[in-house]
């Protein structure tokens, strides 16, 4: 079968982080589209930095309710859109 | 009057004591403040330096009065000694914030329950605990703060526009900071460890300490320590990091030692800014391998007292003199392993050294650098006092109202008195790049729309920035508070709280313009241009000019009300780019700074600042805001050749500021000012004076003595 199915969420989660993430850096121009799963979420192709980080921590946690500690967790965890919504899922299911 | 200028008594309120003396045997013996705060209190689950000994009378003060005030009535009375300070300037960012969060938490709406709310009425209610008449003003340039009310007390002794000083700094623990911090993620959730290999992040703290400074040729009778230098920078970078190879950092603590006359192989002992995050050691470390050609004793006592933010320039400033008089460098509290990688020596704990000088770093948000110089009080050095500048060249202006842009608002103001609103969104934030606008609120923007008008209009860029605020960014602090207080205190967002500190405009004007020079903001009510006119005045070099001074404040549908601005917003803003004095350009400096009496002395005291004799008659104007009918019939008295007229226009000061100046190129004040006809301005000055529970003025003028 070729067409993807969405049976884990995942792509809807990364839809909706998508969303989310463009709600919460209000960069102007920078649209659900910029955003790809697996391409660096920030740097010089998104536009976000450091600061954006910190907000995105804090949407997290407002939005899924799952908690961000520590500098190391965040970096891994703010890789990619695929790698967060990953976080977001393990950390949901662990409850 | 003198050269010099000595602390002669010290005031320290801490986690780790109170007194210079409690406060020096806990360190020296490396105990920590440092506990998680309990439940109940804001915070409650951090590591924080919480000052547990409050004494059980009134001794700092009624309870009603926020903590901030309470922490520093107890520092400042010691500090005092009975003696009554010709000047107050005080450090802080909190103001009465723990107050204000507890308010808008409950919904009271009575503005007289946020009376306390500015972070200049920490300052004025020590000056009316102790009796103080002089210059009174918070300093507002997060963690450097108090480092920098001691510098701007060093200017006005050194000036010789005061005598004596009280300075320092406060703050308390609030939940704008605890979770601020938190939320910036740069709170090491074990405690603090500076310069620990596993150091991750700081510990805040909450103290005050003031200092007694007198100006004097020799040591007076009883002098602890001599103040010998300081010196200001800014990283012009970033909002919140600092720059990571110090360079600013570096220039700070070289202008220091510059100031104080010695070079670096005298300072015995550092008492580093040293927060514990892994960046600010990182770039500390840098900052100090450039000065310092040897291994120099170093260690942070943050470790002992949690970061206590405006107080701590202050407090260490206070330590190093304990450091000086007992003879012992400090431990570095709470350090295990040393960071190899920082190639710093600090002491972990206490050891006997013939201490001459010592230098205390200071860093705040906004890349905003402070060093001072303390040493021995007959320590000998080489030290040129120079010559005190009155006044600046004006080289460039700008305003805003709800009138609109410069020059809307100038031809308004020439009509008629300029009515309510705020300032149109187009001229506030409007020019500005949407990338630079995106996380800033209405009171940054504004600054920075302001500074690039100057920049342009005068073709040439600022070195140094001033900025007098009353509140800061209003609309950043309720954001923040509003958010925490919707999710149990728990989240909000760190840009909002980046925002909040009072500095954040003056911090962003720097970085817009590359500004590497002083960085001051000072909050003193309604005469907060002219105190960060004062300010800059006394402090700011000229090679670090131009300068770019800033007046503004927003207003706020929800906290301008509570703090008594009235429904009706009257928003007005004003910047100035200003050189060094000359001859054929009109010039701006600052005159009195001092308490409002029923009695009018401050009429007699602006009064014998100007000239008698041949040059009597060269204030032509006195426009006054706020000043009852008595006291502008008091000052028609005082100068009988001016016109004296009442002025009210948005952003007070600082915008009429600019109408003056301009009104000074063009060589006449036109009909409608200062009266009905139009007054030719040639030779001659202008007189703007505001009038409230303290009176500032300020003289603009061309080719005056």
């Amino acid at each position: 079968m070729q067409k993807v199915t969405d049976t884990d969420g995942l792509e809807t989660l990364m839809a909706d982080l998508r969303q989310k993430i463009v709600a919460t850096v209000g960069l102007a121009g920078l649209s659900g589209d910029d955003l790809p799963a697996d391409g660096p979420l920030f740097g010089p192709t998104t536009g976000l930095d450091s600061i954006d980080v910190l907000e995105l921590v804090v949407m997290v946690e407002k939005e899924y309710g799952v908690t961000i500690k520590g500098k190391e967790v965040g970096e891994q965890a703010f890789e990619t859109l695929r790698s967060l919504a990953t976080f977001i899922q393990t950390k949901r299911a662990e409850g | 009057m003198g050269a010099r200028t000595f602390a002669v008594r010290v005031g320290v309120v801490s986690s780790v004591g109170t007194g210079l003396d409690l406060c020096m045997d806990a360190v020296l013996a490396g105990r920590t403040g440092l506990r998680e705060l309990p439940g109940g209190l804001p915070g409650a689950g951090l590591v924080a330096g919480r000052v547990a000994n409050e004494p059980p009378d009134d001794a700092w003060g009624p309870r009603e009065l926020p903590r901030t005030h309470r922490l520093a009535l107890g520092a400042a009375r010691e500090a005092a000694g009975g003696r009554i300070p010709d000047c107050v300037i005080v450090g802080t960012t909190s103001g009465g914030i723990d107050r204000t969060e507890e308010n808008l938490r409950d919904g009271v709406q009575d503005p007289r329950a946020y009376a306390f709310h500015g972070a200049h009425t920490v300052a004025t209610r020590i000056a009316d605990e102790l009796g103080v008449v002089g210059p009174t003003f918070s300093v507002a340039t997060a963690c450097s703060s108090g480092a920098i009310a001691i510098a701007i007390a060093l200017g006005l002794l050194r000036s010789g526009r005061v005598h004596t000083a009280l300075a320092g700094g406060a703050d308390a623990l609030s939940r704008l900071t605890l979770h601020g911090f938190r939320l910036l993620q740069l709170v090491d959730p074990e405690g603090t460890r500076p310069l620990d290999r596993h150091r991750a992040g700081m510990s805040l703290g909450e103290a005050a300490a003031f200092l007694f400074l007198v100006a004097a040729d020799a040591p007076p009778p009883g002098a602890l320590a001599e103040v010998c230098g300081v010196g200001m920078s800014c990283d012009a970078y970033h909002a919140t990091k600092p720059l990571p190879g110090g360079e600013q950092a570096a220039n700070a603590i070289r202008r220091a030692l510059a100031d104080a006359g010695i070079g670096t192989e005298r300072v015995g002992y550092i008492n580093l800014h040293g927060t514990g995050t892994p960046d600010n050691d990182v770039a500390e470390a840098r900052a100090i391998q450039a000065v310092f050609p040897g291994a120099v004793p170093v260690s942070s006592t943050k470790g002992a007292t949690g970061h206590t933010l405006a107080a701590a320039g202050a407090l260490e400033a206070a330590l190093s003199i304990g450091a000086l008089l007992r003879g012992q460098v400090l431990p570095s509290v709470r350090l295990r392993e040393i960071d190899p990688s920082l190639g710093l020596e600090p002491c972990r704990q206490a050891r006997p050294a013939a201490l001459e000088f010592v230098l205390s770093n200071s860093f705040g948000f906004g890349g905003n650098n402070a060093a001072l110089v303390v040493g021995r009080a007959e320590a000998g050095r080489e030290w040129d006092a120079g010559r005190p500048r009155r006044r600046f060249s004006v080289l460039g202006t700008a305003c805003a109202s709800p009138a609109g842009d410069t020059e809307s608002t100038l031809a308004a103001l020439t009509a008629g008195p300029i009515g309510t609103g705020t300032i149109p969104d187009s001229v506030a934030s409007g020019r500005l790049d949407p990338r630079v606008r995106r996380r800033l609120k209405r009171l940054t923007s504004l600054v920075l729309s302001l500074a690039e008008e100057v920049r342009t209009s005068a073709t040439t860029s600022a070195c140094s920035v001033a900025f007098g605020t009353a509140w800061g960014s209003l609309e950043d602090t309720h954001t923040f508070l509003a958010e925490l207080f919707a999710t149990n205190e728990k989240l909000a967002s760190p840009t909002a709280f980046i925002g909040s500190v009072h500095n954040a405009p003056a911090a962003q004007a720097a970085l817009g313009l590359g500004a590497t020079g002083p960085n001051l903001t000072t909050p003193s009510g309604r005469t907060s241009f002219e105190a960060a006119l004062l300010a800059a005045t006394v402090t700011v070099d000229d090679a670090d000019l131009p300068l770019l001074l800033v007046g503004a404040d927003e207003h706020h549908p929800v906290l301008s009300p509570l703090l008594g601005a009235g429904a009706e917003p009257r928003e007005g803003a004003a910047a100035l780019l200003l050189g060094p004095a000359e001859r054929g350009r009109t010039t701006l400096g600052p005159l009195i700074h001092r308490r409002r009496d029923r009695e009018g002395r401050w009429i007699e005291a602006l009064r014998e600042l100007l000239p008698r004799g041949p040059e009597a008659d060269r204030v032509v104007a006195v426009l006054v805001d706020g000043a009852r009918p008595r006291e502008l019939a008091d000052l028609a008295a005082a100068f009988p050749e001016a016109q004296v007229g009442a002025r009210s226009s948005p952003g007070g000061t600082a915008v009429d500021t600019v109408l003056v100046a301009r009104a000074f190129a063009a060589g006449v004040l036109p009909a409608g000012v200062a009266g009905a006809e139009p007054v030719a301005l040639e030779g001659r000055s202008v007189l703007l004076v505001t009038v409230d529970d303290w009176v500032a003025a300020v003289e603009v003028a061309r080719d005056v003595g």
